[in-house]
């Protein structure tokens, strides 16, 4: 899969815990995203889809197996491939006491995004969040929708290739998490791999080209909607889901 | 990354902290203004009360209540003595004056002059040494009633045709300071342990958030989501709260200088400030270093806390910890030694006190600054690695219990177990004898905790612990080693006593304490070898070194020097440190070679009973020839090579086959 913008091949990662010894967080997980798709990761809580985001924004490190964003080995070149990917989680946050603009502007640069295109960027960026209204205000006086919007600024301010969404909806209401699957349709129409994580299937529905089911840290499914439909002689992917589980279970 | 991304990533984020925390009125408001409010109006209070205090009792009465059975010609000269100095003192007369008087002050002094079985009159004052007034009449009486006995004496001996020349002994005292050197070097003792408080006051209001609180938040995850190296990211975050800590100092050092050169703290009694003239910039060059290790220290702290109520709670021991060594300057024999210029904060804690009293000393000063940002450098890189590593990551799970576990927080655990130790070695000296204060020391103190840690860390007894037979070779090996190596430690004590000289007194007391007491033999021999031997090789080179040769990057050797200076501060007397440190790697290099603790324990208990034997025969090893210290390294070297050179016997042994006596041996001593 040489055109791929993420690559992840057997992916491991154990934890010890005390009461409950290894733990295996992520077991043996494969996938790819080319440009211009989403890949939805779906998964209960716990099944290890933040685990796997987090290994390829290098923020833990794989115990066996490897993964590359854009072309960068997480384990060789892990900054390389930061600088690739916009991050957004639930526990990912902003610093309070900057304004939007000011973050957008702050992140650039901390991705090594050139000084010279930087205020046009950060104008692009504003102007397609729609944030302008209050890109000068402090992220501490501003609603949680709206700092949902400045976040996704944040990730992609420095157009990365790769974008990795890790339940960027949790939280908002109704309204926001409908505009804010409309931006991440919009990025991936305009060329950016993404990956994306959740446990709600109509978002998954909506706006993933594929879709991986993952389940106690091991990959069950992957494919498209109508494919898993068809794997699982489903109805709704909410059924195709409770079905391969359930299987797993067995 | 490029040297220039790094740069540019490392100023943008410096300007982003910066703009941050100034955004942010509390911290201005308690880490800048409050401090430059409040220090000046704390000193001039606190001078001006003392003042005021001295004019109080100055203007006030000081009442005398006089009695007694001697003649009434002493009663009235006494009487005349006490009123003729002036001053508002006055004198009445009582045949028995109530001791409840002076109790509720109405009387500040009673004065008894009484006749009994000596032959002059015997002159009594009571006074209250808690009470100001008290204090007061008796600093007014007390001279005056001396020049009452030396004009009596003066008299009486010319009475009696003996000349008198009260000029044939006088003595002059001339203070050959420069005008404010004595207030200034008054003033130093603690200024130091103040900037350090106020260093630490202003960094920790902004250093303290900038990890844990931001890995509470969130926003620290989001930062080492980008393409900036960990590195950048700690020392930028050290830069912004080295900045906010100078800040803070240069502030109020600009607001007293100011206030000073106004006038705003003289006053009439002379105050306990040194003169504006003492306040000289010098004083900046210890400032700065201070304040990059107050800021590397909350860093430190805050990198490893995983909330920023964790970081708070962690924060009193280190902030003790810090200003411990500025009291240095209240020890005038430690505080004058070359080798505390070399000790972090201590040295410029020193170097503070000279500038103030007008004395420069670069090199010392130089040398001071370097410790502490050594030590600085030391912190930050650990907070660096903090950063780096996975748990600094919220809701990551926590690692495996096990000897790295252990390898990490070692320094902490074994920090406590040394504070108790000190706290009670102090008292159980205090209550008990030396048999007690030994075994509760070395069984409850030492043996306790770390049987403790080797359960909760799952030490494995043999690979760790190193809990497994040496053999026969090896144990013999240490028992002449031993011996060379008493030799040698006390050559290195001569070398080290260069540098930091023991007091004759400390010293003398010490072989007291070594060779008096009991005289049975097996006794000391079990007391102050056996059972040091065994539990204190359990104690530092069996769960201490092991479980610090598991961390990471550390290795067996660093483990070995690591225990071995904390085995050495165990030893509290300072000059016996350096000396069981070496002892320490000695005993530590022999488990090494021989793969087996109990060769460190036989090599402990012999250098113990060589140590002792030496104390009680008055054996000094200086005493001994050149070739003798010579054949001692030579004893050292050689059988530390030989213990190392049986390990691979009989690590081959193990190869001769099933039925090879060896086999046993080898596969546990290679194990």
């Amino acid at each position: 899969m040489p055109d791929s913008a993420v690559t992840a091949v057997d992916l491991c990662k154990s934890f010890v815990d005390d009461s409950r010894g290894v733990i295996r967080a992520v077991d043996e997980v494969s996938f790819h995203v080319d440009r211009g798709e989403v890949l939805g990761i779906l998964g209960v809580n716990g099944a290890g889809k933040t685990t796997t985001l987090r290994m390829l924004a290098t923020l833990i490190e794989p115990t066996s197996g490897t993964a590359s964003v854009d072309g960068h080995d997480v384990r060789e070149d892990p900054k390389a491939a930061r600088r690739s990917l916009g991050f957004l989680s639930s526990t990912t946050a902003l610093y309070p006491r900057l304004t939007a603009r000011e973050t957008l502007r702050f992140f650039a640069r901390m991705n090594g995004y050139p000084r010279e295109r930087l205020e046009e960027r950060v104008e692009k960026v504003v102007e397609m969040m729609s944030i302008g209204s209050y890109a000068d205000t402090r992220i501490e006086r501003l609603s949680t929708g709206m700092k949902q919007k400045v976040s996704i600024g944040r990730a992609m301010v420095h157009d990365p290739p790769v974008l990795v969404f890790d339940e960027p909806a949790a939280g908002l209401d109704v309204l926001n998490a409908h505009e804010m699957l409309a931006m991440i349709e919009s990025l991936r129409d305009c060329g950016h791999a993404v990956v994306f994580s959740t446990h709600v299937m109509s978002e998954a529905e909506r706006i993933c080209s594929r879709i991986a089911v993952i389940h106690q840290g091991r990959i069950l499914a992957e494919g498209t909607v109508p494919g898993l439909l068809e794997r699982t002689r489903a109805d709704t992917l909410e059924d195709a889901f409770v079905s391969l589980v359930e299987s797993a279970r067995v | 990354m490029s040297e220039n991304l790094r740069w540019t990533a490392f100023l943008e984020l410096l300007g982003a902290e910066l703009r941050m925390l100034f955004r942010d009125r509390k911290t201005l408001l308690i880490s800048i203004v409050l401090p430059a409010v409040l220090t000046p109006l704390l000193m001039f209070g606190s001078s001006k009360i003392a003042e005021t205090r001295e004019e109080e009792i100055a203007g006030d009465t000081c009442r005398i209540v006089l009695s007694g059975n001697a003649p009434d010609s002493v009663i009235s000269a006494v009487s005349r003595a006490i009123a003729s100095g002036g001053g508002p003192v006055s004198v009445s007369l009582a045949d028995s004056p109530d001791p409840e008087q002076l109790d509720s002050g109405l009387v500040h002094a009673i004065v008894t002059a009484d006749v009994g079985r000596r032959p002059v009159p015997v002159v009594d004052v009571a006074y209250r040494a808690d009470m100001d007034m008290s204090r007061a009449a008796l600093d007014a009486i007390l001279p005056r009633l001396e020049a009452l006995r030396d004009s009596t004496r003066e008299a009486v001996l010319s009475r009696s045709g003996i000349s008198w020349a009260p000029d044939s002994a006088m003595i002059r005292i001339e203070d050959t300071a420069p005008p404010g050197a004595r207030e200034g070097s008054d003033f130093g003792r603690l200024a130091m342990l103040f900037v350090m408080l106020l260093l630490l006051s202003g960094v920790s209001v902004a250093a303290l958030d900038s990890i844990a609180g931001e890995r509470e938040r969130g926003s620290l995850e989001t930062l080492l989501s980008t393409g900036v190296d960990r590195g950048v990211i700690t020392a930028s975050k050290l830069s912004a709260a080295c900045a906010v800590g100078l800040m803070s100092a240069l502030v109020q050092a600009a607001d007293l200088a100011l206030l000073a050169r106004l006038g705003f703290f003289e006053t009439q009694g002379g105050g306990f400030l040194p003169p504006a003239s003492a306040f000289s910039p010098l004083l900046l060059v210890p400032v700065i270093p201070a304040a990059i290790f107050a800021a590397a220290l909350v860093l430190f702290v805050s990198a490893g806390a995983s909330t920023f109520k964790e970081a708070q709670l962690k924060m009193l021991p280190a902030l003790l910890a810090a200003v411990a060594p500025t009291l240095v300057t209240l020890f005038p024999g430690i505080g004058s030694a070359p080798v505390t210029r070399a000790v972090p904060v201590a040295g410029l804690a020193v170097s503070f006190r000279e500038i103030l009293s007008g004395r420069q000393d670069i090199a010392g000063l130089l040398l001071a600054a370097l410790s502490t940002l050594s030590l600085a450098a030391i912190l930050a890189w650990a907070a660096a690695r903090s950063m780096s590593g996975e748990g600094i990551i919220r809701g990551s799970a926590s690692p495996e219990p096990g000897p790295a576990m252990l390898g990490r927080r070692a320094f902490q655990v074994y920090g406590m177990i040394w504070a108790v130790n000190v706290i009670t070695s102090m008292q159980m000296e205090r209550l008990y004898d030396v048999r007690t204060s030994l075994l509760v020391g070395q069984f409850l103190i030492l043996l306790a905790p770390a049987v403790y840690l080797a359960i909760r860390y799952r030490l494995p007894s043999r690979t760790v612990l190193r809990l497994r037979s040496p053999g026969l070779l090896a144990p013999l090996l240490a028992l002449p080693c031993a011996a060379g190596g008493v030799i040698l430690s006390s050559d290195l004590y001569r070398l080290a006593s260069l540098l930091l000289p023991a007091g004759e007194r400390v010293l003398h007391d010490f072989g007291d304490a070594m060779t008096t007491g009991s005289t049975d033999v097996a006794g000391m021999i079990l007391l102050f070898c056996l059972i040091p031997g065994v539990v204190e090789e359990f104690v530092f080179r069996g769960v201490l070194m092991g479980s610090l040769a598991a961390r990471r990057g550390w290795g067996p050797h660093g483990a070995l020097v690591a225990s071995a200076l904390v085995f050495g501060m165990f030893h509290f007397l300072y000059f016996r440190i350096v000396p069981t440190a070496f002892i320490g790697i000695l005993a530590g290099l022999a488990v090494l070679r021989s793969g087996s603790l109990f060769t460190g324990m036989v090599w402990h208990a012999a250098s113990n009973a060589v140590a002792l034997l030496a104390a009680r025969e008055a054996v000094e090893p200086v005493g001994l020839p050149l070739w003798g210290h010579a054949a001692a390294a030579v004893v050292v070297v050689g059988g530390l090579l030989l213990m190392g050179r049986g390990r691979v016997r009989l690590r081959a042994g193990r190869g001769r086959g099933p039925g090879s006596t060896g086999g046993r041996r080898g596969g546990t001593a290679s194990a």
